[in-house]
């Protein structure tokens, strides 16, 4: 069993996911927006991070940066409406993104995706 | 208070004036005139004792003490006729035995800074105050309260302050009322979210698509599990978050969603909402039913294609194009509002969309009695590529509006167009210079031997626009150099050397 944090904006698309990893067997935790992610990523280092881009307070940049400098080994994830080519998206995976889901997406595939990069 | 302080300070500055020498002979008579008019004095009292320095000479039970002046002088009077012949009169101010002329000082200062207005003088006064209300005529009230309502003027202004007020007291009660059922829908909605997303991940992550579509509407009901279920808004809010994660969610998703929502039998609820008389319902049941991609709902979305309401006519026609079997856009066709190029730019999302799969008879748009429908249609023409409606597009170019034939050039130009080179020929040669100028540039693409020699034969008459010039030159470079720079050196035009200059200049060439 994992540790693995998710900042998500949206209540519903939290849920899902929340819902997916706990049936996968991970302890989840959840920010609803970027203070509250850096408030969790205070507290304790997840396994691993979820986060979307475009989310309240501090933008998923700003939370991928805090994450890097605290925990550089931790693996994140950005779920993201933006497409992949867009300068925000290259400028998390300059700053050491692990990987990139864009949305819509398959729940299935992150599920995957974090399994990958946790084992 | 402030009265005696006064007469303390008058008393204080006795002190420092020598009063026997300050006043005549007569103001003793005024002072005791004065006081015997008065008889009481603030501050002031009068002891009746023997007339030497002995004050208590008298018996004590003779000796006495009055405030009032004449009282004392009674009493002295009184006492010298039955034989106490020292008996006088001692003045005391703030409880000081003063000297005659001590008195006559402060009399005179009391009275100079109206620090003494006497009892009769107020009593006077008071009497003046009634008398002269006495001369006011009488009015009784009644006589008043008519000539109120008989004042139209006034009684205008009070019924439209009344007016205006019972009006901001109901639309503030409207308002609060209106607030506050818009405060508890909104809880509500927030509630109802909140109950629905654990079922609503449960079944999508817990069940299999099969194991979805094999159950009925009371067992996912019962997953659901609350009271809320039957409510109108409990059914709006959960088809919202079916949408939402319709849209957000890729793979066998879609299909458990669209299931979840036929077999609770959401799909009439969203037919429904086009029954409605409300445009906003009815906006709202089109995309529903739109994002779940019910194709049985095509039948009633038809009434809707001509509906008076902006929004709901344009979600109407995108539902439709989506939904509808048939591609032939002749329901489009058919349409009476004009489109906008919001719409226009809308429904060509879509139509690029189902083009990919099968293909659209834009020729029905063309042949439209709508001039924005035509328009569309040329527009599809370019943008989808169809060089099978070129044709069809040259045939319809006589008889086409201005806005028609500019976007009929366009398109050629678009679509290299080489058959149509006489049409554009005579474009150029036409009165309408926005044309002229559209069929210059596009005889630059399609253009022969014959455009460039019309070029050069125009480029050599006087009075085109500079917009003309310039989109005949680019043409003339591009198919014959040699008349190019035989023009200009001919014309000896500054404006031609100009224009040569930058067509040559590589840099500038594209700007």
């Amino acid at each position: 069993m994992k540790d693995i944090l998710v900042i998500e904006d949206d209540q519903l698309i939290l849920k899902m996911v929340e819902f997916r990893l706990k049936k996968e067997g991970h302890n989840v935790s959840i920010a609803e927006d970027g203070n509250q992610g850096i408030q969790a990523l205070e507290e304790h280092c997840p396994d691993l991070i979820i986060t979307d881009i475009m989310v309240p307070f501090k933008s998923g940049i700003e939370i991928i940066e805090f994450a890097k400098s605290k925990y550089p080994d931790c693996p994140i994830i950005v779920l993201s409406a933006l497409g992949e080519e867009e300068g925000t998206v290259m400028e998390a995976f300059n700053m050491g993104v692990s990987d990139f889901v864009p949305k819509p997406f398959n729940p299935n595939e992150l599920a995957i995706r974090v399994r990958r990069l946790i084992n | 208070m402030i009265k005696k302080v006064c007469y303390f300070i008058v008393f204080l500055s006795l002190g420092l004036v020598n009063t026997s020498e300050a006043f005549q002979e007569k103001d003793s008579l005024v002072t005791t005139t004065f006081l015997k008019k008065v008889g009481r004095v603030e501050s002031m009292t009068f002891k009746v004792s023997k007339n030497d320095d002995q004050t208590n000479s008298l018996p004590g039970e003779v000796a006495k003490e009055f405030n009032d002046f004449n009282q004392a002088l009674s009493y002295r009077d009184s006492l010298l006729l039955t034989g106490f012949g020292d008996a006088a009169i001692k003045f005391y101010i703030f409880d000081e035995e003063k000297a005659f002329d001590g008195v006559k000082e402060y009399i005179s200062i009391i009275k100079t800074n109206d620090l003494f207005i006497p009892e009769t003088e107020i009593m006077e006064a008071k009497n003046e105050i009634l008398l002269a209300a006495n001369k006011l005529d009488f009015k009784a009230y009644y006589t008043l309260r008519s000539r109120i309502f008989n004042d139209i003027k006034f009684m205008i202004l009070m019924g439209i302050l009344t007016l205006f007020i019972i009006t901001f007291l109901v639309l503030l009660f409207f308002l609060t009322f209106v607030r506050s059922k818009n405060r508890n829908k909104a809880n509500r909605i927030k509630l109802y979210q909140s109950i629905v997303a654990d079922p609503l991940s449960n079944l999508l992550f817990t069940y299999e698509l099969e194991e979805i579509q094999a159950m009925d509407y009371q067992q996912i009901k019962g997953i659901f599990n609350t009271e809320y279920f039957e409510e109108s808004l409990f059914k709006d809010t959960l088809i919202k978050e079916i949408i939402y994660v319709n849209k957000n969610l890729k793979g066998d998703f879609k299909d458990k969603l669209k299931e979840i929502y036929l077999i609770l039998k959401l799909n009439n609820f969203s037919l429904k909402k086009l029954k409605s008389k409300n445009w906003e319902d009815q906006a709202s049941g089109i995309v529903e039913l739109h994002e779940m991609n019910i194709k049985e709902a095509v039948p009633q979305l038809t009434p809707l294609l001509q509906s008076k309401v902006f929004l709901v006519r344009t979600n109407a026609v995108r539902a439709y194009l989506h939904l509808s079997p048939s591609k032939d856009l002749k329901f489009l066709a058919d349409q009476d509002f004009p489109l906008s190029r919001w719409q226009q730019m809308s429904l060509y999302r879509v139509i690029k969309q189902i083009s990919k799969n099968e293909q659209v008879k834009v020729i029905n748009l063309l042949d439209s009695d709508n001039p924005s429908i035509r328009v569309f249609g040329i527009k599809l023409v370019r943008l989808l590529g169809r060089m099978d409606r070129i044709s069809e597009l040259s045939k319809m170019y006589p008889i086409a509006t201005l806005a028609e034939k500019v976007e009929i050039l366009i398109t050629f130009k678009s679509l290299n167009a080489f058959t149509e080179l006489d049409l554009t020929h005579r474009a150029f040669l036409g009165p309408e210079p926005k044309l002229s100028v559209l069929a210059a540039e596009l005889m630059g693409v399609i253009g022969d031997e014959s455009s460039a020699d019309l070029l050069f034969e125009k480029l050599k008459q006087k009075g085109n626009s500079f917009e003309l010039l310039k989109s005949m030159m680019v043409s003339l470079f591009s198919l014959d150099k040699q008349k190019f720079e035989t023009v200009v050196e001919q014309q000896d035009n500054e404006q031609l050397y100009k224009l040569r200059a930058h067509i040559k200049d590589s840099l500038l060439a594209y700007v």
